[in-house]
């Protein structure tokens, strides 16, 4: 069994909290790892409105057309098609 | 703010649930939309723990601090052959989205929003 911390999700004392919450960062669209970068399961890539890149080889995506890593591994940035582009996570070797 | 992302197989099986970042809410020891998330996470590892016999350390994973100042958190189902096992698991995951998607209803008032909740397609 996995002991609880029930503050696992919170800020350190000494971190700046977000007193309102808006964590502009995260809702900034576009791509938030780079082609090449290392990611672990669950990490955002790409945060954008409608598709305009798509999921690719182990990336997964949501309801919102976020885009987001399924697998541990390395970025990859793709054509798909004449004129699309994927992005893709490749186990790194 | 926490991310919450439900990753579901293509028969809509939930196959894994991914949590990034801090809720912002207010600092350690305070913060009760934290308190909420983290609730959720471990009751979920442990009860897959106790009602499926998926050992926690197999099925969950917690890094503190990915060195961008982010917490991750995640549990990821393991391959079961047994059908009404896997069912259960099912059950007990879908139960941890529903419980996110109520705490995010209740957190994120006024415009501001603590934690979030991203379903796969």
């Amino acid at each position: 069994m996995l002991q609880m911390n029930l503050q696992l999700f919170a800020h350190k004392k000494g971190m700046g909290s977000t007193k309102n919450g808006r964590d502009s960062e995260s809702k900034r669209l576009g791509a938030k790892k780079g082609d090449g970068q290392i990611v672990i399961a669950g990490n955002i890539l790409v945060r954008q409105r409608g598709t305009k890149i798509h999921p690719g080889t182990n990336v997964g995506i949501g309801s919102d057309d976020t885009l987001y890593s399924r697998v541990d591994g390395r970025v990859k940035y793709e054509r798909l098609g004449k004129d699309k582009k994927q992005v893709s996570v490749y186990p790194a070797e | 703010m926490i991310t919450v992302i439900i990753d579901k197989d293509e028969n809509k099986r939930i196959n894994a649930i991914y949590m990034n970042g801090h809720s912002g809410f207010s600092t350690s020891g305070t913060d009760i939309v934290c308190a909420g998330a983290s609730t959720l996470f471990y009751t979920l590892a442990n009860s897959l723990e106790d009602i499926c016999m998926y050992d926690t350390n197999r099925t969950s994973s917690i890094i503190e601090d990915d060195g961008e100042g982010n917490v991750r958190a995640s549990i990821v189902l393991p391959q079961d052959s047994d059908n009404s096992n896997a069912d259960r698991a099912q059950v007990l995951m879908r139960m941890a989205h529903i419980g996110f998607i109520t705490l995010a209803s209740s957190a994120n008032t006024d415009g501001n929003r603590y934690i979030e909740v991203i379903e796969g397609k």
